[in-house]
């Protein structure tokens, strides 16, 4: 049984006469590192909404088709139900916090206290969801005295408490630093590996490249690639349709097109594959 | 306009650590200037400096002749406009118009001016046929553009964008560039507060790093990412070109995929 399961997902929200989503369909297999990019506006926010079961469950408006996580369809299952299966973070930590809770400690523990996890149990996962997003050291500290980017890893941490089997980061970096969006992405690395199912949409090319194992590209509301990261960001339609090529990519390209590119190679996603073709152009 | 920090010391109230630790700093009218460092460096701390939001404990802030802790942060906006990090902070307004008509109006320009601001502002970045519907009604991009060009409307002298890519994707970013270049040619000082290495060297020539809130490093951009050791201890990861450029061991750092090209 696949972790996740979409087909034939076409959503309209409720007022638009446009779908958001167009006859998506694609599988996730437990353990995969799923990239999903696409200009603004093309859909992956509501794709996000609807992997988390938020849709059709809190958003009213017209679903088609099927979304199953971990085996349960979406529209037979309440988002309780999903709890401890699947978790959502958003772009801006601050509409995720509970704002109940007075430290990092009890936000993380809020989601467990309203699954009704026993008493005893709870400590050790708190803990654990700690150590995985590196707050301990601030589980005293008010959720709202953090920096963004240690927000956002305690948003991180009240969802993996949860120990959901799949994990949606719906432009998660987008207000961090580096710093920041190197520890997000290195619990997320380190979640993939131990088989959780992530979802990420995410638009930093470049950790695509090397870490995403699948890249779905969308566009108004379509899945328009569906492939291995070399072969999607370099796919010519990217490059027009506001996600861009990396500057490795167009480098290549540019060095292509005056010869200065080995002709049997293809187009590069990584420093490494670029520098190397650079450097082999007339040797091979 | 020229713009002066002198030993500009600055801690939150309540805060025990100084947020601004003695910066000195001198901004030619017309320069683009990127300021870069960690989170709590203290990039937006200067920034808010510069239009009078936050003054001095210790030290000077100038923007022309006029000193930042003589003048209201109202009045400071005559010459320094501001668009923050998240949109959601600064939108207010029922409509994209209203929103981006704020500011001239609120500089007392006529009606016939605010509109002619406007329209070309709102043209800028691709919004004029956004004009009537509300900012909420728009996605974070949108809502991001919405605020840039409230702050391209004032058409102040002096502009500064923190974290004006986060969100956008490349098309938009591409007509953010030429925004910049625009206001470039006019004449204007442009400052911008980004983690974005590669939207940064490719838009701006002047480099300035924070740390505690003190400068580091203050450089034009190849000179910038020469000095691998302090961006690594300060947590920056140079950009594509200029990464590439070091592993083929060339000493000259390449800006765009153009410029590598043309000296490979």
């Amino acid at each position: 049984m696949p972790a996740l399961d979409v087909s034939g997902l076409t959503y309209t929200y409720p007022g638009s006469s446009v779908p958001a989503l167009k006859n998506v369909s694609f599988q996730a297999e437990s353990g995969q590192l799923l990239a999903i990019v696409g200009p603004n506006e093309a859909g992956k926010s509501t794709l996000s909404l609807a992997l988390a079961g938020l849709i059709p469950a809190l958003f009213h408006g017209e679903m088609l088709g099927r979304v199953a996580v971990c085996g349960l369809d979406t529209r037979d299952h309440s988002p309780g139900d999903f709890a401890g299966r699947v978790g959502l973070v958003l772009q801006n930590p601050v509409n995720q916090l509970s704002g109940m809770r007075y430290t990092v400690y009890d936000e993380v523990a809020f989601g467990l206290e309203n699954l009704g996890i026993p008493r005893i149990e709870m400590p050790g996962r708190i803990e654990q969801a700690l150590v995985q997003v590196g707050l301990v050291d601030l589980r005293h500290r008010s959720p709202y005295t953090l920096s963004g980017g240690q927000q956002q890893r305690l948003a991180l941490a009240s969802v993996l408490v949860m120990s959901p089997s799949v994990l949606i980061l719906d432009e998660t970096t987008a207000m961090l630093d580096p710093q920041g969006r190197q520890e997000i992405f290195g619990v997320v690395q380190s979640l993939a590996q131990t088989g959780v199912t992530v979802i990420i949409v995410e638009h930093h090319l470049e950790w695509i490249a090397r870490h995403a194992n699948r890249v779905l590209a969308l566009e108004n509301g379509e899945v328009i690639l569906d492939g291995p990261p070399d072969q999607v960001l370099t796919s010519a339609r990217l490059r027009k349709n506001g996600v861009g090529w990396l500057r490795y990519t167009r480098v290549a390209a540019l060095g292509q097109s005056r010869s200065l590119w080995p002709a049997n190679r293809g187009l590069p996603v990584t420093l490494k594959e670029t520098a190397a073709g650079f450097r082999s152009n007339g040797q091979e | 306009m020229e713009i002066k920090v002198e030993n500009a010391h600055y801690s939150y109230p309540g805060g025990g650590v100084k947020a601004l630790n003695g910066v000195s700093l001198t901004i030619q009218p017309g320069e683009k200037v990127a300021l870069v460092g960690q989170n709590g460096s203290g990039k937006s701390t200067l920034a808010r400096h510069l239009n009078g939001l936050l003054r001095p404990t210790q030290g000077q802030v100038w923007v022309g002749d006029w000193e930042t802790s003589a003048h209201s942060p109202a009045k400071m906006a005559r010459r320094v406009a501001y668009a923050f990090q998240n949109p959601d902070e600064q939108l207010f307004h029922q409509q994209v118009w209203g929103e981006v008509a704020f500011g001239p109006q609120n500089l007392g320009h006529s009606a016939e001016q605010v509109r002619i601001q406007v329209e070309q502002a709102l043209d800028l970045f691709g919004l004029r046929a956004a004009a009537k519907i509300n900012p909420r009604d728009l996605g974070y991009s949108g809502r991001k553009r919405i605020t840039l060009a409230s702050t391209v409307a004032m058409q102040t002298p002096v502009l500064i964008f923190d974290e004006p890519t986060a969100g956008l994707d490349a098309n938009e970013q591409e007509q953010l560039s030429q925004v910049i270049a625009i206001l470039n040619q006019q004449g204007k000082t442009v400052l911008v507060i980004s983690h974005d290495m590669d939207f940064l060297t490719e838009n701006f020539e002047r480099f300035v790093l924070l740390r505690e809130g003190k400068i580091i490093l203050d450089a034009g951009v190849q000179e910038f990412f020469s000095h691998q050791e302090i961006l690594e201890t300060s947590g920056l990861v140079a950009p594509q070109m200029i990464r590439l450029s070091q592993a083929m061991g060339d000493s000259n750092l390449a800006i765009t995929p153009e410029h590598f090209i043309d000296w490979i």
